[in-house]
């Protein structure tokens, strides 16, 4: 199967763009890595990140109306488009295979210590 | 004040001017936001360092708006320009063994002419601190004696007295100097060294004072002018202003200035002056024209006639000495320094031609880094071939190939500017203590910037000249169908490689006659025996207890012999003129060491009598004769020396020459007197073993009990010599580093040449491999490319060399013998070095397997 390779982060990022609905630009998502993973991220690693999955053409994104707010600064609002959303189900659905796969008694012992 | 609400504003700017162009805006905005919620989280000071933290991660100053070159509306001269940059730094990042070898040959290049211009502007900036520098002239003698015309800047007494009359001078000034005189001070004894001048020495020199007035307090014959570092050692932290120093345990002198310390670039050094009227009092000797020790100085009117001056004042001294072999002159001070050297009475370089040396040195090194630089950019012609020909169908000019090829040689020296500026800074301290240097990299000084960007400036046009006009003028139709005929240019690199090696040759060889030289002066014969000869300095209290001081030391165990003598070993202070000897014609004359000595002068020095006898205690007559050497003895031209009546005094005695003064000069003549009374230093001789550091413990005690103030002092006499050639060595080394240099950066050329004419003619070779040459064959074929070069180089610069050489040792009497060996061992390491060099890129392709190369068809 040929898909355009994801890494960690451009996947976590992926996510949160997905999960943020209409609300992701920049800040937002910046903001909910944060607080979703609980890791630190800098602005412009996210930054970079979005303009390499809209290269990639995992999302898409439109300048936001003028406002008032930062000085009358619009916003670059991210979508995930038809591939984007493609790739994060066959991203799930490969997770599952694998996690299927697993030997009860590893899933037993993790949680258990876990 | 800052709005507390808003970013950092230098960090905005740096944003908008060197992020993305496209998301600029809403990047802005972003950082925006998150700034006003790290203002309510953090406070202002932490949110602005994220601000700048963040802002810093954004920055592409690289891609400088790359996508947004369609929105400006750059001129095409701009555009051009950028893309010669950019051109030309691909081709240098794609060329790196070939660049690195341009930027640090011309690196080093740069780092020596650099180095080299710090030293020659220190050298050129001595004295100029004088503001009236123009008009301020020494009086100087020429003196013909038997030996040719000796110029120097001593002086008679009454001369200053005498030129004052003159219209066209302004402000006369004696000046003599004091060593190691006592200084007491709040009942401190130190022992300083300073000069005596008049008044007006300081309204014609540019010493600034901190405090006080220098004019003033010499004009009052109380005063005494001391430097702040003087200030500092001798009071310490106090007002130094009005305190009372007592100087020679006679006088009582009152600090009446204090000077800002002698700038390093003065050739007239001091820190402590007083009035000269106090030396005039003691020294009987100033009232006479025909004794000449101290230096006079003059300023003269603005405008005034030097020429008429000097034409005035030559005859003078013949008046009043009845000597017609003496004539003054006035000599600019502005000179003084550079042009030192006087030869047959006229102005003959001196110091200037260090410099010049030093600017040859640097020039040469510079245009060997330039031709590496030409030879490896018309060696990579073939490959550039191919972009000058599209360039050319697309439009280009002749002007702007050139143009691009200069482009790059200026990239790639400017580069190497920086690298050698950091260089410099960084070897500038070690060079200052290997060659005792005091140079400093002032990067504030316009001066030195714009000295250093001109070198670089022409640098780059030398570099890229010959390469742009070279390449541009390829023909497009041609160089495009892949025929490369009629681009020579073998030729003219061949003849680069020539004078490349030629300069490093003449460097190599000069290099080794250099060493034997100062070798062979190293190991001359000194004439007497410097072996456990202690020297101990004798001040004016132990001068005068010498008799006794001398019969106490040699009761020390150890002690073999023991002698005085009024001037150091090593050195003969003043000579003097209008001696007599038999047989003298009367437009004959010699200027003749003097010194003072004792008994047991010759045995304990080692020094061996040829004819006589050395000075006895049994003959009572001794003190009014004389011991002469063999150079007085030939250069008087007496036959029968003992008993003649030289300088009216009988000879004694000759003594074989010994080397004194300069140790690769002639021996002068020289006679010394009995004068007990006048003993400076005390010679031993002690015992050859382990022991002799008590002996010299016993000679302090005796010493101390003389004169406990005086700092007890001795020296290993063979010490003191050899110290004279570490100075030397100073000199030879910077020599040996540049020289070096030189080699290093013509090899570095050679090496790269090597390896692009290796590539082209790899192809060749497997051919010639196939067909069953040898390796050593092959070998021999790519080898002689190189060393036929060399090889002219050697022919032409070994006569050239051996000219130079003459010259140079001409100038010392004790040299060298020149011999075949120097210039055959230059010659040959040469040749090996290159050798050595070829042979590299030589092998491996001689070794590479014929297959390979040729299946990449």
């Amino acid at each position: 199967m040929k898909r355009t390779s994801l890494g960690e982060f451009e996947e976590i990022v992926l996510l949160i763009v997905a999960s943020l609905n209409s609300d992701a630009y920049g800040v937002t998502v910046t903001q909910e890595i944060e607080r979703q993973t609980g890791r630190s991220a800098g602005f412009n690693t996210v930054h970079t990140t979005l303009q390499r999955l809209e290269t990639k053409g995992l999302i898409s994104s439109k300048m936001g109306g003028a406002t008032t707010e930062r000085g009358g600064r619009r916003k670059r609002y991210f979508k995930v488009t038809a591939l984007g959303g493609k790739t994060i189900m066959e991203l799930k659905a490969l997770r599952e295979k694998l996690w299927q796969g697993l030997p009860p008694r590893i899933i037993g012992l993790s949680t258990n210590n876990g | 004040m800052p709005n507390q609400n808003l970013p950092p504003r230098f960090a905005r700017w740096l944003l908008r001017r060197f992020a993305h162009a496209d998301t600029l805006e809403e990047v802005e905005g972003d950082l925006d936001e998150f700034f006003q919620q790290w203002l309510i989280q953090y406070g202002s000071r932490r949110s602005n360092r994220k601000y700048w933290v963040t802002v810093l991660t954004m920055l592409r100053p690289f891609k400088i708006k790359r996508s947004s070159n369609h929105r400006s509306s750059l001129s095409s001269l701009t555009f051009m320009l950028k893309s010669f940059f950019i051109m030309s730094w691909r081709t240098i990042v794609k060329n790196r063994v070939s660049s690195l070898i341009n930027v640090s040959g011309l690196t080093l290049g740069l780092t020596t002419s650099i180095v080299i211009m710090l030293v020659v502007m220190g050298e050129l900036k001595y004295n100029q601190f004088h503001e009236n520098l123009a008009d301020i002239y020494v009086i100087m003698k020429n003196q013909i004696t038997n030996d040719g015309v000796s110029t120097g800047k001593a002086t008679a007494g009454p001369l200053a007295e005498h030129v004052r009359e003159y219209s066209e001078i302004k402000y006369v000034s004696r000046q003599a100097g004091f060593d190691g005189q006592r200084v007491l001070v709040n009942n401190k004894t130190t022992y300083e060294s300073g000069i005596y001048v008049d008044p007006a020495f300081f309204k014609m020199m540019t010493f600034p004072a901190l405090y006080g007035d220098a004019v003033k307090s010499l004009e009052a014959n109380q005063g005494i002018v001391i430097t702040q570092n003087m200030a500092t050692k001798l009071f310490g932290n106090e007002d130094p202003i009005g305190k009372t120093v007592v100087f020679d345990s006679r006088r009582s002198f009152t600090v009446g200035a204090v000077l800002q310390n002698i700038p390093e670039a003065s050739s007239i050094k001091f820190d402590m002056a007083l009035p000269f009227d106090i030396f005039e009092k003691q020294n009987e000797w100033l009232t006479k024209w025909d004794d000449n020790r101290i230096r006079t100085w003059v300023q003269f009117q603005p405008a005034a006639d030097i020429a008429l001056f000097n034409s005035r004042i030559s005859k003078v001294l013949q008046k009043r000495t009845n000597s017609d072999k003496e004539t003054l002159f006035a000599y600019p001070f502005k000179e003084e320094y550079l042009r030192d050297n006087f030869s047959n009475g006229q102005p003959n370089g001196g110091r200037i031609w260090a410099v010049q040396i030093l600017i040859g040195f640097g020039m040469f090194m510079l245009s060997i880094a330039c031709i590496n630089f030409m030879n490896i950019a018309t060696a990579q012609s073939e490959h550039r071939a191919r972009e000058v020909g599209v360039r050319k169908v697309l439009g280009a000019s002749r002007r702007w190939i050139v143009f691009q090829f200069l482009s790059e040689s200026f990239i790639v020296t400017f580069f190497s500017l920086v690298v050698a500026i950091g260089i410099t800074i960084l070897v500038i301290p070690s060079f200052n203590v290997l060659v005792h240097a005091s140079i400093s990299l002032d990067l504030t000084s316009p001066e030195i910037w714009l000295v250093t960007i001109s070198i670089a400036f022409v640098t780059a046009l030398l570099a890229g000249s010959y390469p742009s006009l070279f390449l541009s003028r390829f023909i497009p139709a041609r160089v495009l169908k892949g025929r490369l005929t009629g681009l020579k240019g073998g030729g003219f690199r061949r003849a680069l490689v020539t004078f490349q090696f030629a300069i490093s040759a003449f460097f190599l060889i000069g290099t080794i006659i250099m060493y034997a030289q100062f070798q062979y002066v190293e190991d001359r014969p000194i004439g007497y025996d410097q072996t456990n000869l202690i020297d101990i300095q004798l001040d004016s209290t132990l001068s005068a207890k010498y008799g006794y001081l001398k019969s106490e030391v040699m009761k020390v165990t150890g002690v073999k012999q023991a002698t005085g003598t009024s001037n150091h070993i090593l050195y003969s202070g003043g000579a003097v003129t209008g001696m007599d000897w038999p047989g003298k014609r009367p437009e004959e004359d010699l200027a003749v060491s003097i010194g003072d000595i004792e008994y047991d002068w010759a045995k304990t020095i080692g020094v061996e009598i040829v004819d006589g006898r050395d000075f006895n205690p049994a003959f009572g007559t001794d003190s009014a004769g004389c011991l002469i050497n063999e150079s007085a003895v030939s250069k008087m031209g007496l036959k029968d020396p003992v008993g003649s009546v030289v300088g009216g005094r009988p000879v004694i005695g000759v003594f074989k020459n010994f080397v004194f003064n300069n140790p690769s000069g002639a021996i002068a003549p020289m006679a010394l007197y009995l004068s007990p009374g006048h003993m400076n230093h005390l010679y031993l001789r002690i015992e050859n073993d382990s022991e002799w550091r008590r002996s010299i413990d016993g000679i302090e005690k005796i010493v101390k009990a003389v004169s406990p103030e005086f700092p007890f002092r001795f020296s290993f006499t063979k010490d003191e010599y050899q110290h004279r050639f570490n100075e030397i060595a100073d000199t030879s080394l910077m020599v040996y580093i540049f020289g070096g240099m030189t080699i290093f950066i013509s090899c570095l050329g050679l090496f790269g040449l090597s390896g692009f004419v290796a590539e082209r003619r790899g192809k060749e070779m497997s051919i010639r491999k196939v067909f069953g040459a040898t390796i050593s064959r092959i070998l021999f074929s790519l080898g002689m490319d190189f060393i036929r070069p060399v090889l002219y180089a050697l022919v032409l610069i070994i006569p050239l060399s051996l000219l130079t050489a003459q010259w140079a040792l001409s100038l010392v009497s004790y040299r060298v013998q020149l011999s075949w060996w120097m210039f055959a061992s230059g010659a040959i390491s040469t040749i090996t070095i290159s050798l050595i060099i070829v042979s590299y890129h030589g092998l491996r392709t001689a070794r590479e397997n014929p297959v390979v190369r040729l299946k990449n068809e």
